[in-house]
C-alpha cells in the first residue's frame, strides 16, 4: 500500500545572525490513509517548522535545503507555486493554533468559507453557502453561524471555523498545529473528537503538540522530534507503556498525568542551541544513560520490534 | 495548644468572597440604559487552607478563579465577604497595616515576561521585599538574595544578581518570581497559574521547586490552574469553580475518584491522560455566560442530568471537610 | 555632554537596527559639530562677530566665507557665534521643561483622579497652542531677553514632557511587574521611583531630542521677532531678521547661511530622537 504522504531527508535551515538554525534536520517519515500522526516535542524541536515545510509555506530567512515530500505520488517541493497553492487547502488541509489572526474580523464567517470553497471550485454563491452550512455543523456548530463574524463566537468556536475551513475542499490530509493549545480542556476534547472522526472519513490526520498525552490518547503513531531529529516513532500504546528513547523516557517521567499515582521527575537540563548543538546525538548533555560515542558521532536509525529509535544504546 | 491536638492551624480563611465588575458600556448603551450590568467573576467563595496544606484551585477560563487569588494578596478589593488570615480579619485592612500582613502572604503570577521589571537587576527584585519589609539592611539583603538565586537553581548566584531580566530565559524568569515570593519566607503563597507559560518539559522542575519550598517552609499554598493532573499532582486539597462559585470542594483523591458535581466529572471525562478512565460524563455547549446567569443552578443549561428543580434553585455547597459540592442531584460514581 | 554620554551608554546594543543606529550616528555628528563651534567660538572664528571685517554687503569669498552684513561683519564669524546663544537657550530651556514636565507627568498619571484631570486639562489647553505664537505671547509680556526667551520656551514644551510622562505613566502602573511590587508590599513612592521611573528614561531621552529639535525653530522665530537679543549680538534668528530686507536686492548669504544652520541643527536633534526610539521600540524590551 503506497504511503499518503512520504518525506524523505528533508532539512530545513533558518539562517540567522548567529548562523545556521537547523530547524529539521534529515527528517524521515510516512503516513498512511486515515491514520492519526501525533508529532510531540518541546519548543524549538521543530515541530513547527516540519509542518510548514509540508505546506511548503517557509519563508525566509527560512529554506528547505535538501529532502523529498512526496505527497500521492508527487513530490511537493518540486511544483511551481502555482501547483502548490492548488494542492493547498485541496489536498492538504492546515489550521494553526491562533485562529483570531488568522480569520477576517470584518468579514462573516460563512463568506470566508465560501470565498475559499470558490477560490479552488467553480461553484454559484449560492451553492457553496450552502456547503458552507454543512461544513458548520459537520464540525458541532449551528449552521445559521454562516452569519456571524468572528469576534461573536468563542475561542473554541472560532478554532472549529478553522478546521471547517481547512477541510471545505475536502483534503486528504489535514495538518494540526497546536490546534487546541488555547483551549479548555473540554472544548479541546470536543474538537479532538471532531478530528478523530475524520480519520473514519477517509482522512489523515497529522497533530502536532506539546501535550504528550494528549498526542497519546489521540493518536495511532506517535512522533517524538528533539532538536530537529525524529529520536523516536512508533505505535502510541506501544511507545507509552515502553519508551526506548532516554528522552521519551524523560518526558514521560515529568509530565503530571491525572490518574497515574507517580511523582514527576525533573528533566535536567535545557533544550539545545539550534546553531550550535552539542556534538554527536544532540541530546547527550541532558541523557542519564550518554555513552563516549554518543558524545562524538551522530547515532544511527535504527527498528527495534517495529519502532523507529535514533540512539546509540540500540545501535549496532 | 491546638497544634498539640494534632489539628492544623488554619491559615486562609475566606467567606463569601464576592467580586462584581461593572460591564463596560458603549456610549449608546449609557444613554439608552440605566442599569448597571456586572460580571460575577467571583460571586461567593468559601474555603479554608490549614498550615502546610495546598489547596488546588481549578477551573476554566473565566470561572474567577485568578480573581479570588488576586483578592487575596490584596490587588482586588473584594465587593463583598471577608478574608481571614490566622484568624485575623484582613478584608478591609490598606497602607502601613495592611504591608505587615503582606509580608507572609505573596504570589507567583503565571506570565514570568511581564512580571519582572525590565529595568531592574535580578538580584534587586529579590532584595527588595527585604528592603521594604525592613528586614535586612543593603548588604544583609544582597547576601540573602544570592542565596536565594541559588537555591533555586540560578547559580552561581552572583552573576545572576547582576543581570536584567532580558538575559534570562522564561523558565528562569519563573524561578526569580520564585525566589521572590519566597525570600520573606511567607507563610501562605498564591500561585497563579505558575506554569502555563512555560515550556512541558521544564514544568516538571518548576513544580518540584515549589513543592520543596512547601516543604522547608511548611507553606500553605493556593495553587490556581487549569490544568486538572497539575491540580492532582500538588494539591493535598482541591477545589472546582465554575462562574464565579465552588462546585465542588474536598480531598484530592477524594474529589478525582469520587467526582459529585457533573461539572467535575466532565473535567474529569475530558482531561487527556495515558490511563484514560472509562470515565464519560458529557456537557452541553462551549462556553457559560457570565453576564447572563440562568436562574436556579448556574451550571443547568450545560448539564446533561439536569432536572426541574435545578432550574429553580441554586444549589449551596453542602457536606464535609473532606468533601462538599454543590449540586441537588449529585453524581455517584467511582473512578478506580 | 550628558546627552552624548547617555547615548554611548545605550549603544551597548542587543540587537543593533542598523536604521535607527546611523540615524542616532549622523545626528550626534551633526550636534557635535556645533557644540564645537559653540565651544570653541573663540579660536575658530576668523573675525569678531561684532566688528567690521570687510566691505559691507560682500559675497561669500576667501576672506569672508560666508560674505559680511549689511555692517561688514563677518557672517561665517557670526554664525559660528550665534550657536552660543541657541544652544544655551535650547538646552536652559529643555532640562527646566523636562524638571518641571516629568515629575508633574508622572505624579499626575500614577495618581490619577480629580487632580489628574484638572492638570491634564490645563497642559492640553497649552499643548494646543502652536508653539511659537505661545512662546511670543509669554515673550512680549516678560519683555525682551535671554533669560526671558528661556523661560517662555520653557513654559512651550512643559506640556510635551508631561502628556509623554503620564501616557507612559498610566501604561506602566498597570503592567504586572508593578502589581507584582505592589503584592510585595511596595508603597507608592518605591514604586515610582524603582518601577515607573526607570522604565520612562528611554521615553523622556526620545522626547528631549525632538523637542530640542522643536525648540530650536521657536528660539529662532522668537529671535528673529527681537525678543531675545539686540544688537549687535549675533543670533542666528536675529540675523535672518536683519538680513531680510536685504534679499530682494539679492544679498542672499546673509539669510541662508544662519537659516541653513537653524534647520541642520534641528535636524541634527531630530535625528537622534527619531533614531533613538526606533532603537528603543522592537529590540530593548523582551
Amino acid at each position: 500500500m503506497m504511503s499518503l504522504l512520504e518525506i524523505r531527508n528533508l532539512s530545513t535551515y533558518y539562517h540567522s545572525r548567529r548562523g545556521v538554525l537547523r530547524a529539521v534536520d534529515m527528517v524521515s517519515l510516512s503516513l498512511d490513509e486515515r491514520e492519526f500522526v501525533g508529532i510531540v516535542g518541546e519548543s524549538g524541536c521543530g515541530k513547527s517548522t516540519l509542518a510548514f515545510s509540508i505546506m511548503r509555506l517557509i519563508q525566509p530567512p527560512g529554506e528547505i535545503v535538501e529532502g523529498e515530500i512526496i505527497f500521492s505520488g508527487k513530490n511537493l517541493l518540486e511544483l511551481n507555486d502555482e501547483e502548490m497553492r492548488r494542492v493547498r487547502g485541496k489536498e492538504i488541509g492546515m489550521v494553526f493554533q491562533d485562529p483570531m489572526t488568522s480569520l477576517d474580523p470584518l468579514e462573516k464567517i460563512g463568506d470566508q468559507i465560501v470565498e475559499t470553497i470558490q477560490m479552488h471550485e467553480d461553484i454559484g454563491k449560492k451553492e457553496a453557502l450552502e456547503k458552507a452550512r454543512e461544513l458548520l455543523e459537520s464540525v458541532g456548530l449551528p449552521g445559521n453561524r454562516v452569519n456571524y463574524y468572528p469576534h461573536q463566537l468563542s475561542g473554541g468556536q472560532r478554532q472549529r471555523v478553522m478546521i471547517a475551513l481547512a477541510i471545505a475542499l475536502n483534503p486528504t490530509l489535514l495538518i494540526a498545529d497546536e490546534p487546541t493549545t488555547a483551549l479548555d480542556v473540554i472544548v479541546q476534547e470536543k474538537i479532538m473528537n471532531i478530528l478523530k472522526k475524520m480519520t473514519s472519513e477517509g482522512r489523515s490526520i497529522i497533530l502536532i503538540t506539546h501535550d504528550f498525552s494528549l498526542a497519546a490518547e489521540k493518536s495511532d503513531r506517535i512522533v517524538i522530534m528533539y532538536a530537529g531529529w525524529i529520536v523516536e516513532m512508533g505505535d502510541s500504546k506501544k511507545l507509552v507503556n515502553d519508551p526506548l528513547h532516554p528522552y521519551t523516557k524523560g518526558l514521560l517521567e515529568s509530565v503530571p498525568d491525572l490518574w497515574l499515582e507517580r511523582r514527576i521527575k525533573t528533566m535536567p537540563g535545557l533544550p539545545p542551541d539550534l546553531v550550535n548543538p552539542p556534538p554527536g546525538c544532540k541530546f547527550h548533555p541532558r541523557c542519564p544513560k550518554a555513552m563516549d560515542v554518543c558524545r562524538k558521532e551522530e547515532p544511527p536509525e535504527v527498528q527495534v520490534n517495529g519502532r523507529f529509535v535514533k540512539c546509540w544504546l540500540y545501535g549496532v | 495548644m491546638l497544634a498539640l491536638w494534632g489539628v492544623k492551624m488554619e491559615i486562609i480563611k475566606v467567606e463569601g468572597l464576592k467580586k462584581y465588575f461593572p460591564v463596560q458600556k458603549s456610549f449608546l448603551e449609557v444613554l439608552f440604559s440605566k442599569e448597571l450590568q456586572f460580571i460575577k467573576a467571583v460571586d461567593g467563595v468559601s474555603f479554608t487552607v490549614k498550615k502546610g496544606e495546598m489547596l488546588s484551585l481549578v477551573g476554566e477560563s473565566g470561572c474567577g478563579k485568578t480573581t479570588v487569588g488576586r483578592m487575596l494578596v490584596g490587588l482586588e478589593e473584594p465587593t463583598e465577604g471577608r478574608i481571614y488570615f490566622k484568624e485575623r480579619d484582613i478584608t478591609s485592612l490598606r497602607g502601613e497595616k495592611r504591608r505587615e500582613i503582606q509580608r507572609h502572604i505573596q504570589i507567583i503570577f503565571q506570565d514570568p515576561y511581564a512580571s519582572l521589571n525590565p529595568r531592574m537587576k535580578i538580584g534587586e527584585h529579590i532584595t527588595d521585599p527585604l528592603l521594604i519589609h525592613g528586614i535586612a539592611t543593603n548588604e544583609e539583603a544582597k547576601r540573602m538574595a544570592i542565596e536565594m538565586l541559588e537555591r533555586v537553581g540560578l547559580v552561581p548566584g552572583e552573576q545572576f544578581y547582576n543581570r536584567l531580566p532580558y538575559q534570562l530565559s522564561g523558565g528562569q524568569r519563573q524561578r526569580v518570581a520564585i525566589a521572590r515570593a519566597m525570600v520573606l519566607k511567607p507563610e501562605f503563597v498564591v500561585a497563579d497559574e505558575a506554569v502555563s507559560m512555560i515550556d512541558v518539559s521544564l514544568r516538571a522542575a518548576i513544580l518540584n521547586l515549589l513543592m520543596s519550598f512547601k516543604e522547608e517552609y511548611n507553606l500553605s499554598m493556593l495553587f490556581i490552574t487549569h490544568d486538572l493532573s497539575v491540580a492532582k499532582l500538588v494539591g493535598d486539597r482541591i477545589a472546582v469553580m465554575y462562574l464565579g462559585k465552588i462546585v465542588e470542594l474536598g480531598e484530592v483523591n477524594e474529589v478525582i475518584h469520587k467526582p459529585k458535581h457533573p461539572y467535575t466529572a466532565a473535567l474529569l471525562s475530558a482531561v487527556p491522560s495515558f490511563e484514560k478512565r472509562d470515565l464519560r460524563v458529557g456537557i452541553f455547549g462551549d462556553v457559560s455566560n457570565p453576564i447572563d446567569l440562568p436562574p436556579g443552578c448556574r451550571y443547568n443549561p450545560r448539564c446533561p442530568f439536569a432536572k426541574d428543580e435545578c432550574r429553580k434553585a441554586e444549589p449551596e455547597l453542602i457536606g464535609t471537610d473532606r468533601h462538599s459540592f454543590a449540586c441537588h442531584y449529585p453524581l455517584d460514581i467511582v473512578v478506580e | 555632554m550628558q546627552v552624548k554620554n547617555l547615548a554611548t551608554k545605550i549603544f551597548r546594543p542587543i540587537i543593533p537596527e542598523a536604521e535607527g543606529r546611523n540615524m542616532v550616528i549622523a545626528g550626534m555628528i551633526i550636534v557635535a559639530i556645533v557644540l564645537f563651534m559653540a565651544i570653541f567660538a573663540d579660536i575658530i572664528s576668523p573675525y569678531d562677530p561684532t566688528k567690521l571685517a570687510g566691505k559691507p554687503l560682500s559675497p561669500p569669498s576667501a576672506q569672508n566665507l560666508m560674505g559680511t552684513d549689511n555692517l561688514g561683519r563677518d557672517v561665517f564669524s557670526r554664525v559660528i557665534y550665534g550657536s552660543r546663544i541657541v544652544l544655551m537657550v535650547v538646552f536652559s530651556a529643555s532640562l527646566v521643561s523636562m524638571s518641571i514636565g516629568v515629575p508633574i507627568g508622572l505624579i499626575s498619571g500614577y495618581f490619577g483622579g480629580k487632580l489628574d484631570r484638572a492638570i491634564s486639562m490645563i497642559m492640553d489647553s497649552m499643548y494646543a497652542f502652536p508653539s511659537l505664537i505661545l512662546a511670543i505671547a509669554i515673550a512680549a509680556v516678560l519683555g525682551p531677553s535671554v533669560v526671558n526667551a528661556v523661560v517662555a520656551i520653557s513654559v512651550v514644551y512643559v506640556p510635551t514632557y508631561f502628556r509623554m510622562t503620564r501616557g507612559q505613566t498610566l501604561s506602566l502602573k498597570s503592567r504586572l511587574f508593578v502589581e507584582a511590587a505592589r503584592a510585595a508590599g511596595a508603597g507608592n513612592l518605591r514604586i515610582m521611583r524603582r518601577y515607573i521611573f526607570p522604565n520612562l528614561v528611554t521615553t523622556v531621552i526620545v522626547v528631549f531630542s525632538l523637542s530640542i529639535a522643536d525648540a530650536i525653530l521657536t528660539e529662532a522665530g522668537l529671535s528673529f521677532l527681537g525678543f531675545i537679543v539686540t544688537a549687535p549680538t549675533p543670533d542666528w534668528g536675529f540675523d535672518l531678521s536683519s538680513g531680510r530686507p536685504y534679499l530682494p536686492s539679492g544679498y542672499w548669504w546673509m539669510i541662508t547661511f544662519p537659516g541653513a544652520m537653524v534647520m541642520i541643527l534641528a535636524l541634527g536633534f531630530a535625528l537622534i530622537g527619531e533614531g533613538l526610539s526606533e532603537l528603543y521600540a522592537p529590540g530593548r524590551e523582551r
